[in-house]
Formats: C-alpha cells, sequence, structure tokens
C-alpha cells in the first residue's frame, strides 16, 4: 500500500511509524481478507480497525488539502493525513452501508468484507463514531452542515464481485470544498488529543462542529447547544483558519472541563470589558496556542485570522501573546490579550512551568468560583501551591494586573486612615480580598468637596463610604458614578469643621463580580 | 444609595418588574445562555443596501465604519464584481476618522441587470504602534423577481444522519489490484 501521508513534514508524521504502520495495515488486511466467512466485527490493535471479513478487502489512505499559515496570512497548500475518522462502504444502488471502518493516524483504512454482486462506494466522513463507539477515541466530533449533515469524501463505484484486494484513496481538495470541514475535523482532534493527553480522558459529550459555505451565522460557541460554529461567509470563512477553530474549542474545554460565566457578546482584542468576558477569551485563545504547541506547530504563541479567500494572505489580522502585539493595550484583567499573555507566560515564557498546574487549577478549582475570572486563577494557582515555586506576580505586574497590596497599607480602619492633602490622587489597590483602604481629610464647615475614585482597571468596582469625625458614623455614600461607570463620586458640603474619614471597598452587594481592582482615590475642593 | 446591580438594571420597564415572567425569562437567558464569539479587530463595519434598486439602475450602498482605537491610518475599501461599475463615491478612501464615532461612505453603482452580485467591503485600520488589522464585509444585491438559488450539496441518507457527498477519489493513486 502506498502511503502518501509520510509526504507530509508535519513533524508529528515521521517517516518510520508511519512505515511501520503502513506495513501492519497491509498485513492486517491480507490476513483478513484470508480468513473468510463469518462478517463479525474485530478490531486490530489501536491503529486499525476491520469490519467484517471475507474474501474482499478495500483499502487505502484518506487526505486532505491543508492551507498552511503564518502571521502574515496564508502562505501555502500541503495534504496531510484525515485522522480516525469514519469510513463507509456503501451499497451505490440503494445508500446502504455494508460496512464500516475508520482511518488511523496515518489516514490508512483497511476494511473485509464478503464478494457482493452490488456495486460500492467508498466514504470518509467528518467524524469519529466508529472509533469513539468502539472505545478507541475517547472522543467522539462531528463537523456537519446546517441541517446537522455530515461532510464526506467518496470514491467511483466499483465492483466488489470478486474476491482481492481494492485499492482507493480519497482526497478532500481545497478547491473541490471539502478540504474545509476536513480541516476543522483535524483541527478539533489536534484540541481533543492534547486534552487527553493533559486530562488522561475525554468528556462522553459529543463535540459537534457546524460549518457550511455561506453561513453568515458568525463564529462562536454557544452553552445552549454545547456546540461550535463557524463562519463559512465568502468574506471571512473559517475553515482554515485553525487557531480560530481552536479558540472555539477552547470555550468548549471550558464549559465541559471547567466552569465560564462570560457574558459572551462581541469582543475586540484591544478593549477592556467585564473581567468575566476577558478570562473566557483569554484562556480560549491560549488554550489554542497550547494545543498548537503540543501538537508541534511552529510559532504556536500567534493568533491568525484570514478573510479565507483563495490564495496566498489574506490576512485580517493576527496577534502573538507571548510578548503581546498591541501591547499598549494588552493591560489589566479585563483584557483578553493580556489574560492570553499572562497564561502563556506561566506556561511556555517567562516561567515555563508548562500545562499541568494550569490545568489542575481550571479544571479542579475554577469551578468552585463564583464568577470565574483571571483573579480566581490567580487565587487557586497559589492554594493549589504552585505559586511558592513558580510565582507569577511579576509576569502579572508587566500587564499591570495589580494582584498586589499598595504602598499605603496598613489603612484597613479609621484608626489606621491616611492623611491626604486636597486635590491629590493615591493609587490603591483591592488586595487581598476584603481590603478597606481608609483616609482622612480635613474640612472646612460650608466648604463643597468631591471625593472619587477614578482611573479603575482591573475590573474594579468601587465603593465608598464617607464617615464623620468620630469614623463610625456614616453621612453618606457611593457606589457607582452612573449606570455604564463603576467608579464611585460624592458631592458633599462640609457643615461643621473637622477631620472626616472616608472607606472605600470593592462593591460586594449582589451582582458584584470582582474582588480586586487598582484605583485611584482623590479629595479635592470642588 | 446602595442599590442591587442585578436589579436596577433590569428594573426600568414593567416589563422586568420583580415576578414577571419575562423577566425571569430573560434572567434564565442572560445566565444560562452566553454566545462567545471570535476575538474582533478594534474596527467595526456593517455594509447595508439603502432601498432595492431598479434594474438596470442605481443600487445606493452605505458602507459604515466605527474605528474602535486611534490610528494613523484607515483605508476604506470597495470591490465591485465584473460588471458592475461605481457611479458615485469614493472607490479606495484614506484617512483617519474620529474613534467610537459610526462614519457612513456612500456609493452608487450601477446595476446592469437582474443577476446576483456580491459586492465587497473592507477596512484596513493602521495602529499609531504600526500594527495593521483589517475586516471584511459583503453584500448580495439580489433585484426584485430574482431568487437565491441555495447550492444544493449531493446529500444521501446515512445510518442514522444525512451525508453530503464531495468527490473525493484519487484517480492517479487509486488502482484495482
Amino acid at each position: 500500500m502506498e502511503n502518501i501521508g509520510c509526504r507530509l513534514y508535519d513533524s508529528r508524521y515521521k517517516i518510520l511509524p508511519c512505515l511501520f504502520v503502513s506495513i501492519c495495515c497491509l498485513l492486517s488486511s491480507c490476513s483478513s481478507g484470508s480468513s473468510g466467512g463469518g462478517g463479525s466485527s474485530s478490531t486490530s490493535g489501536n491503529e486499525s480497525i476491520i469490519t467484517g471479513s471475507g474474501s474482499v478487502t478495500i483499502s487505502g489512505v484518506v487526505q486532505y488539502e491543508d492551507r498552511t499559515f503564518d502571521s502574515t496570512g496564508f502562505t501555502g497548500t500541503q495534504y496531510r493525513a484525515v485522522r480516525f475518522a469514519d469510513i463507509e462502504i456503501v451499497n451505490a444502488s440503494n445508500s446502504g452501508i455494508i460496512a464500516s471502518t475508520a482511518t488511523d493516524g496515518s489516514g490508512n483504512y483497511t476494511i473485509s468484507l464478503s464478494p457482493t454482486s452490488a456495486s460500492v462506494y467508498v466514504r470518509c466522513l467528518t467524524s469519529t463514531s466508529v472509533r469513539f463507539n468502539n472505545g478507541l477515541k475517547g472522543y467522539h466530533i462531528e463537523v456537519v452542515n446546517g441541517g446537522s449533515s455530515v461532510y464526506s469524501i467518496v470514491s467511483d463505484n466499483f465492483s466488489i464481485i470478486n474476491p482481492g484486494i481494492y485499492s482507493r484513496n480519497l482526497n478532500a481538495s481545497v478547491s473541490g470544498g471539502a478540504g474545509g470541514p476536513f480541516n476543522i475535523l483535524d483541527t478539533l482532534i489536534d484540541g481533543a488529543e492534547f486534552v487527553v493527553a493533559k486530562n488522561g480522558g475525554f468528556t462522553s459529550n459529543k463535540l459537534k462542529a457546524f460549518w457550511y459555505d455561506g453561513s453568515t451565522d458568525g463564529t462562536y460557541f454557544t452553552t445552549a447547544t454545547n456546540t461550535l460554529h463557524f463562519l463559512g461567509k465568502s468574506t471571512d470563512s473559517d475553515s482554515y483558519d485553525d487557531t480560530v477553530i481552536l479558540h472555539e474549542f477552547g470555550h468548549w474545554v471550558s464549559n465541559n472541563f471547567s466552569k465560564d460565566n462570560s457574558p459572551g457578546g462581541d469582543h475586540t482584542i484591544t478593549g477592556h470589558y467585564d473581567i468575566r468576558l476577558a478570562w473566557s477569551e483569554g484562556w480560549a485563545t491560549f488554550f489554542g496556542s497550547s494545543v498548537r504547541s503540543h501538537s508541534g506547530y511552529s510559532n504556536p504563541h500567534y493568533y491568525v485570522d484570514t478573510s479565507g479567500g483563495s490564495g496566498n494572505g489574506n490576512l485580517l489580522f493576527s496577534y502573538e501573546i507571548k510578548t503581546p502585539s498591541f501591547s499598549s493595550f494588552a493591560t489589566g484583567s479585563d483584557n483578553e490579550l493580556s489574560v492570553a499573555s499572562v497564561l502563556w507566560n506561566i506556561f511556555d515564557g517567562s516561567l515555563s512551568v508548562g500545562f499541568s498546574g494550569i490545568w489542575d487549577v481550571v479544571k479542579n478549582y475554577l469551578p468552585s468560583a463564583e464568577e470565574v475570572s483571571l483573579e480566581d486563577f490567580w487565587d487557586g494557582w497559589f492554594i493549589k501551591g504552585y505559586g511558592s515555586s513558580a510565582d507569577p506576580t511579576s509576569l502579572f505586574l508587566a500587564r499591570s494586573i495589580e494582584y498586589i497590596s499598595d504602598s499605603y497599607e496598613n489603612d484597613n480602619s479609621s484608626g489606621q486612615a491616611k492623611s491626604v492633602t486636597l486635590g491629590t490622587s493615591y493609587h490603591h489597590t483591592y488586595y487581598p480580598s476584603g481590603d478597606e483602604d481608609w483616609i482622612k481629610f480635613d474640612a472646612a464647615n460650608g466648604t463643597t468637596y468631591n471625593i472619587e475614585t477614578f482611573n479603575t482597571s482591573n475590573g474594579a468596582d468601587t465603593h465608598i463610604f464617607l464617615y464623620s469625625t468620630d469614623g463610625t458614623t456614616l453621612i453618606t455614600s457611593n457606589d457607582d458614578r452612573s449606570l455604564t461607570d463603576y467608579s464611585s463620586l460624592i458631592l458633599w458640603t462640609a457643615t461643621a469643621d473637622g477631620t472626616y474619614f472616608v472607606k472605600s471597598m470593592a462593591y460586594s452587594g449582589s451582582g458584584a463580580i470582582a474582588k480586586y481592582g487598582s484605583y485611584d482615590l482623590r479629595v479635592s475642593v470642588q | 444609595m446602595i442599590m442591587d446591580k442585578t436589579r436596577y438594571k433590569t428594573q426600568n420597564s414593567g416589563l422586568f418588574h420583580e415576578n414577571s415572567p419575562m423577566r425571569l425569562l430573560i434572567l434564565v437567558f442572560v445566565f444560562l445562555i452566553s454566545l462567545s464569539s471570535k476575538p474582533l479587530p478594534p474596527v467595526d463595519i456593517i455594509m447595508e443596501l439603502e432601498r432595492q434598486p431598479e434594474v438596470p439602475g442605481l443600487a445606493i450602498i452605505n458602507v459604515k465604519v466605527t474605528p474602535l482605537i486611534e490610528q494613523s491610518d484607515l483605508n476604506v475599501q470597495i470591490e465591485l464584481p465584473e460588471g458592475l461599475k461605481l457611479f458615485r463615491g469614493v472607490e479606495r478612501w484614506n484617512g483617519i476618522l474620529e474613534v467610537n464615532k459610526m462614519h457612513t461612505f456612500q456609493y452608487q453603482v450601477y446595476i446592469p441587470d437582474k443577476k446576483i452580485y456580491e459586492i465587497k467591503a473592507s477596512v484596513t485600520l493602521r495602529l499609531l504602534t504600526g500594527e495593521t488589522v483589517k475586516r471584511e464585509e459583503g453584500l448580495e444585491i439580489i433585484p426584485e423577481g430574482v431568487k437565491r438559488e441555495l447550492k444544493k450539496l449531493p446529500e444521501k441518507k446515512g445510518k442514522d444522519r444525512g451525508v453530503i457527498e464531495f468527490k473525493g477519489g484519487d484517480e492517479r493513486k487509486t488502482n484495482k489490484k
């Protein structure tokens, strides 16, 4: 059997193992083919499934045309193996399935059956149900169109009335239209193999991805159906955008192995959002890069989105997460690029401690968090004991994520309140959880003062309280400056001379999200 | 005043009063279902047909661009398929646009016959730090009376699912022994 899968340059496929598998497949085919009779299903090792028996053996290799890319967009094409995909032998006259098997890791398949007078053809599908049902793979992936029909490539019709060995190779090309869905399948297999390697197993939940030519539905993961959806529209088909596919798979992993509280919605890489969304999106990008690193691709720390147009280039945008692109925007726990960057630098950057600690926190700690964000990842990292040998403080600070006490501590009560100069800003952090920042200032009877927090970052949701000269009698308080601005503002006119106290703390009532955060505090005369 | 954030975000309409089934439904939707979309570059583009064109005649197309970040250069371009002619509007515009403000570029395109045409527009934004990002959008002009025929893929019934079949035989490497 000619093994054209060996021509791939991808480092995952080495020549010698590939030849070995090919020889095994051929031997397996021959022995099954000569055993005759029965028609029962059997498996042969981990790499070959032979269904049925008889004196007809059909074998071949299945490949799809992949589009290679780098940070400038597409760079060319190459044929790669269609791994672990369902193979069916179909009766050409009535579409009945005569036998089924699956490809191995090099795209090879072989199947034995009894001779029949029916004309048949070979069909390879964008699904892994045979290996899943046989217990050979823990994941069940399907790539389908809008009507949940699975894609396939088929051979010509041929007769198997005579005993013998029949070779039928299959190719899914870009121009033929089937290359895209097979690329989605292969990329998701990369992702699933990564999860299996790091987690020791998968989940029985089906991993279902929707893509079809002309789809304008959007590229997203939805918790409603636990499914992935990829754009197929002419200006932005994502069928060959591997990093986009793996980003969405990262959301799926979060939903199936951990916890995700993202409110969802559109988000740009330079924007600052709800810290739950930033965590979810940053994790998803980081996870995709981790998969590509595990699979041996070059420059896995790049995210690349193309228009999907034919030919080389066609870049929409790309960015890297190690030394983040758009660096001045990649700051704070409320920016997804910043989140992806700190995770990557724990994994393979300045800390380089690998994936297992990250996975332990994500899988075993985050589900206990109330509103999952980078804050919870930070807490989990230390609670799980990783912080002592791999302290991420400096790389968090490099992205302006200040999970540290500010320089005015201890200032946790009216007795510890720091005197402030009117009109001067004081930079504070809420850290650790429940931290209170107290200040005091001298006020004059009849003067109006602005007491405010501003320059909030890292999700800070400030809540300020003004106390009388005894430090205990509450005069007034403010949570949010406005419906959309979670900083705080008190306008107050003193009714007597004296030293007054201000307490600042993270909002902790219903709907609270961040327990940490950074902000500036100022008292000024209006 | 101390307010419950969940409450004040939904209390503005009678539809959302405390015991309203609508409020409960929306809360279930908001808290249980979320769509996680892919990352976007910091520029938004919307393409709209102002009104259905007479054919032959002029189609008025609005391309609405919103830069979400300061830029050193911004390029808006419209790409017409063969057979269409730009009657009015700038095919390629260069400049700088105000951040977070929607800017509309209007084009008048001559549609010669009753065919379906897809017009594409793109916006390329160069950040002050030098990085470049791009977004593209497409718009199909479907004249009145013309039906869009969906590309029908050959589909067969599989074991427990439909199967779309593409020809995938590799004649060069397939032979019967």
